[in-house]
Formats: C-alpha cells, sequence, structure tokens
C-alpha cells in the first residue's frame, strides 16, 4: 500500500518534471502555468465556498489586491516576487479578514451582496487610482525573480520552464497547506458551519469566528495567486479584477468538486485549458464550452472528481476480495 | 445549577414570557410542559443565547449568562436540542459526532499546520469516544449512514449523540419525543434516565405525558407565558389550575 503510493508519486512527480520538454516552451506551457497559479486560488476559494459555505462573489478582488502588491513593491520598490508574494498573500488576506469581521456577523444573502460590493469598489480604484495604478494603462514591467546560486550562475525564472517547476513548487506547498487545513478540527468546524450553522452554534462552535477564518484563508491564497500571476504575466492591470474571474473561480471549484481540494484543482486545469484548446471549433467556443458546463452539472452534480470517486467504488464492487481490505486508499 | 429570574420576553405587542423565574437542580430531571405557544421553546431559545430576554436574568452555575453567544453558552456546558431535529445531513452519522467534540475547542494555524501533538490526540480521542457515544445512544450500527438517511426517531438519538460529543452538563431536549411511536418514547425515556445517570442535568420540554410523568424529578407548568404550578409531578398533575390550562380533566384515563 505504502509502496504503491510512493510508486504514484515518484510518477507524478516525473511526469511533472517532464511536461516542460514534452511540450517546449510555448502556447501549450504558458496555458499550464496559468492553470497552476489559477489551481491555488481555486483550492482557497474552496476553503471559503466548498468548506465552510461562503458564497464569496468578490475573489477576483483578492485576487487582485495579491496582484498588484506584488506589482507596487517590485516597481517602487524592486522588492522581488518572494517578498512581493508574502506581502500580497498577507494584505490580501488581511482585507478579507477585515470585510470578514464587518460583514460576517450575518451570513447569507448580505454577505454574497457585499463580496461584490467590495470587489467592484477594488475594481474601481484600480480604475481610478491613476497616481499609483496608471489606471487603465495598467502596471507592465513586473520581473520574475532570479536565484543567484551559491556556486556561481543563477536560475532566471524568466523562462517558461523554470517558472513552470516554481509555480507548481509553490501550487504543491500551498494546495497541501489547504489539504491540512481541510482535513484538521478546524476544516470539521468550516464543514460544521456549511451543513447546520444553527446546530452548530449550538454545540459550541463559533460560527462567525470560523466564517471569519474561512474567509481570510481563501483571501490569503488569492494573493499568492495573484502575486504569482503579476510576476509571471509582468503586467497587471484593473480588468484582473473583474466579476469575469471570480465568476471562472467559482466555475472551477463548483465543476471540480466543492469541498474536496483537489476537486477544484481539477477544475482549474480544466477551465483554463478546455476555453483554449476550443479554438479549434472557432465560433462555436463558447457554445461547445457552455454545454460542457451544462453536461458536468448534470451529470456530476459532486463535481469532476466525482469521475474517481465513482470510479473507485466501480472497481471496488469489481473486485469485492481487494476491496474488503482498502476502506481507504 | 440553572437559575432564571423574572424573565420576561414580547414580540411586537405579545407578551411571549412574563415574569418566569424558576430554578433547575442539579442532576435531576425537570420538565417543563403546557399548551403550545405557552413559550417553552421561547425559554430555551432565551437560556441558550438565540434570543435575547427583555427583562430578567439567566444565571448557569454562579455566572450570568444572558444574552451570551450560543457558542459561548455551549462552550460552559449547556447543550440543547432542537423540537426542528437538526443534524448535519450530508454527514455520515460517525462524523456528525465527530463534529461535536469540536465544542469550545481551538487551536492555531501552527498546530493545525503542522498537526501537533495537541491536534493528533485531539483527533484519536475524538475517533474512538465517537464510537463509545454511538454505543450510548444506540446508533453505531449506523455510523457510516448518512444523517439524512436516518429514520424521524434515529435522527433525534443522533442529535442526543451530537450534543453528547460537547460534553454538556445540562442539556436542554426540546420534544424528544414527539413523533414517536410508544416503544420510540419508551426507549426515549430510558435513554434520558442514562443521561440522567451520567450525571447530566436534564431539562426537558415535552408534550407526550406518560414520558414526562415518568421520568421528571420536577415539573413547571407555563401556560401564557407564565408559571402557573411547579412541584413533583404528582403534585403538580393534580393541581387545579394545570388541569383546565393543560392537562384536561380525565387525562390518564385518555391516556391509555
Amino acid at each position: 500500500m505504502l509502496l504503491s503510493r510512493l510508486a504514484f508519486w515518484i510518477a507524478a512527480t516525473l511526469f511533472v518534471l517532464a511536461l516542460p520538454f514534452v511540450l517546449g516552451e510555448g502556447y501549450h506551457l504558458h496555458l499550464l502555468i496559468m492553470a497552476t497559479i489559477f489551481a491555488i486560488v481555486a483550492a482557497g476559494l474552496d476553503i471559503t465556498v466548498g468548506y465552510a459555505g461562503l458564497l464569496s462573489l468578490g475573489h477576483a478582488a483578492f485576487f487582485g489586491i495579491g496582484a498588484y502588491t506584488s506589482a507596487l513593491l517590485f516597481l517602487h520598490f524592486g522588492i522581488p516576487m518572494w517578498g512581493g508574494m508574502i506581502s500580497g498573500a498577507v494584505l490580501a488576506g488581511l482585507a478579507a479578514f477585515l470585510l470578514g469581521f464587518l460583514i460576517l456577523n450575518v451570513r447569507g444573502h448580505r454577505f454574497v451582496i457585499s463580496t461584490v460590493a467590495f470587489a467592484e469598489i477594488m475594481r474601481l480604484v484600480a480604475n481610478n487610482w491613476t497616481d499609483v495604478t496608471r489606471g487603465q494603462r495598467g502596471l507592465p514591467g513586473i520581473l520574475p525573480p532570479v536565484i543567484d546560486l551559491p556556486w556561481g550562475g543563477s536560475i532566471n525564472f524568466v523562462s517558461k520552464t523554470a517558472f513552470f517547476y516554481l509555480a507548481v513548487a509553490i501550487a504543491v506547498i500551498c494546495i497541501g497547506i489547504m489539504w491540512r487545513i481541510a482535513h484538521s478540527p478546524l476544516g470539521d468546524a468550516f464543514i460544521a458551519l456549511r451543513e447546520n450553522e444553527h446546530l452548530a452554534e449550538s454545540v459550541g462552535i463559533d460560527a462567525r469566528r470560523h466564517a471569519i477564518q474561512a474567509f481570510t484563508i481563501g483571501g490569503f491564497f488569492a494573493g499568492i495567486g495573484g502575486s504569482l500571476y503579476a510576476h509571471y504575466v509582468s503586467f497587471v492591470g484593473p480588468d484582473l479584477l473583474n466579476f469575469s474571474y471570480t465568476t471562472i473561480f467559482l466555475v472551477m471549484v463548483v465543476t471540480g468538486g466543492m469541498g474536496t481540494i483537489i476537486g477544484p484543482v481539477v477544475g482549474a486545469l480544466v477551465f483554463t485549458l478546455l476555453p483554449e484548446y476550443l479554438r479549434i471549433a472557432e465560433g462555436y467556443r463558447l457554445i461547445i464550452f457552455g454545454g460542457i458546463l451544462v453536461l458536468v452539472m448534470l451529470f456530476l452534480s459532486n463535481g469532476m472528481i466525482d469521475i474517481w470517486t465513482r470510479l473507485r467504488n466501480w472497481l471496488r464492487r469489481m473486485s469485492p476480495t481487494t476491496g474488503a481490505q482498502s476502506t481507504d486508499a | 445549577m440553572l437559575e432564571l429570574r423574572n424573565l420576561g420576553i414580547s414580540f411586537g405587542g405579545l407578551k411571549a414570557l412574563s415574569d418566569v423565574s424558576l430554578r433547575v437542580e442539579a442532576g435531576l430531571i425537570s420538565s417543563i410542559i403546557g399548551p403550545n405557544g405557552a413559550g417553552k421553546t421561547t425559554l430555551f431559545n432565551i437560556i441558550t443565547g438565540l434570543r435575547r430576554p427583555s427583562t430578567g436574568t439567566i444565571t448557569y452555575e454562579g455566572k450570568n449568562i444572558t444574552a451570551m453567544k450560543p457558542s459561548r453558552i455551549a462552550g460552559l456546558g449547556v447543550i440543547r436540542t432542537f423540537q426542528k431535529t437538526e443534524v448535519f445531513p450530508r454527514l455520515c452519522v460517525h462524523d456528525c459526532v465527530r463534529t461535536g467534540f469540536l465544542c469550545d475547542r481551538s487551536f492555531s494555524p501552527w498546530e493545525v499546520l503542522f498537526r501537533s501533538r495537541e491536534v493528533q490526540r485531539f483527533d484519536s480521542h475524538r475517533s474512538s469516544k465517537t464510537d463509545a457515544i454511538l454505543d450510548f445512544v444506540g446508533l453505531r450500527h449506523h455510523s457510516e449512514a448518512l444523517a439524512s438517511q436516518l429514520s424521524y426517531g434515529e435522527q433525534r438519538l443522533l442529535e442526543i449523540a451530537v450534543g453528547l460529543a460537547a460534553s454538556p452538563r445540562l442539556m436542554l431536549l426540546d420534544e424528544p419525543a414527539s413523533g414517536m411511536n410508544v416503544d420510540e418514547a419508551e426507549r426515549m425515556m430510558m435513554l434520558i434516565r442514562r443521561l440522567k445517570d451520567r450525571g447530566i442535568t436534564v431539562v426537558l420540554v415535552e408534550h407526550n405525558m406518560r414520558v414526562v410523568m415518568g421520568i421528571s424529578d420536577y415539573v413547571v407548568v407555563l401556560d401564557c407565558g407564565q408559571t402557573i404550578a411547579k412541584g413533583a409531578p404528582r403534585e403538580v398533575s393534580e393541581d387545579a389550575a394545570v388541569i383546565t390550562a393543560y392537562l384536561g380533566r380525565g387525562w390518564k384515563s385518555a391516556e391509555h
């Protein structure tokens, strides 16, 4: 069991390491990097929406805060991505905490509307505070980090291959952290809040405090994603705070499989790559995309991760002897 | 253990409770009875912090808990069940109970991230204790079932099991035997007695007079938001005011 799991991880690692060599420095690798960045954001949003059941419709704001923080720190103070990423994440988390502190005493409709309003305000700030953000012209020239090696030479993450490895490493750490949170007493408290807030509160689970925590965690990781995005794309503009970003993050979470962490990661991969590869269908692209969305929701109401669950259950039923022993993979 | 002093609350012009005072003695089973709309559930809502009283105070073990947050009151050991049974519908029975242990526990982000020994101990503790609680209420064989798949009566048991996980010292049960047949009600009675044997003080709101008269040490009768009688079950059931307001003449023969 342990050996097969080890084998799985080694195979997965080798697969990821090999990807840049198979795909080359081009467009395909670019899409994978974007998907990796979005995976961090989607997994974070899963803590907020999937675990704690708080429908945040303003997640793009935290993504944007991370991106702008990183951009401004780099452009004005020359602070490289490492510092920008931590500052961006902390600032986005802080913004989520403060917003949550103000509005999460009542959850439900009022919360949902407030998140939309918050994101819209942040977008307007990015658009109109031209002295700092340069408005629609945006902030170009945010460079990826460079690591000087102790034995001379350096790694410049301006190459797509290098940035891909970097993004994957950061994503693995972030998703690992979120997985831990989700499978801890804290995650259980979030689930209790989602399932029955009334009951949770009356068995001593402070609903407001846990809601604020879940919202803050979501904001924090959106900040990390935003910062990575800024340093990868090298340009930040107010469009990052558009509602469409929030929508696509939610699509990733919901179609991937809410409350599973891994589901939204799969969702991020599929819904970053799919719209691009559908370009071969030209004018029909968005129609097909919409059709796929509807089909997923119709037949996989627990998200795409459900394919895996069903397959596993089916395999287990096929081989009753091994199925009886391995209750959990 | 619990003392209510001059509690009053009104919704709009309606006085749902006025000047209710009562003491709940530790280790006993007390029942609150009365006709629909007498304010029994409202009383529970006020005690557990879901509603703020307009007048009066609630003291629990010497602490003033009036208008504290529900989760804090639960953290002090006051756990309730609901008239409209509440469970975590999409969790399995085992996980529902496991969740109850989270009562008043919190861990720092670092403890959670590095899965500190404290967190590990807590997780293994609640897993094993969960089985014991499920044995206690008789739902062990349903461990893996979804809470929503349980029958109505089983969901009531589960609700009590979740409450037990929160280590209560005072349990407020809102109509635990309602909608149950004679056998189920009988089993519920036994369970409530065993709660008492565990050292848990119980306050019961119940319409089933067999249950109330069978297990209560003390009965309080509410009518139109006021206490009209209190005392031992026998005294109360012979009280003229209670018979007119609630029980009706000849209730004993009607029960059988």
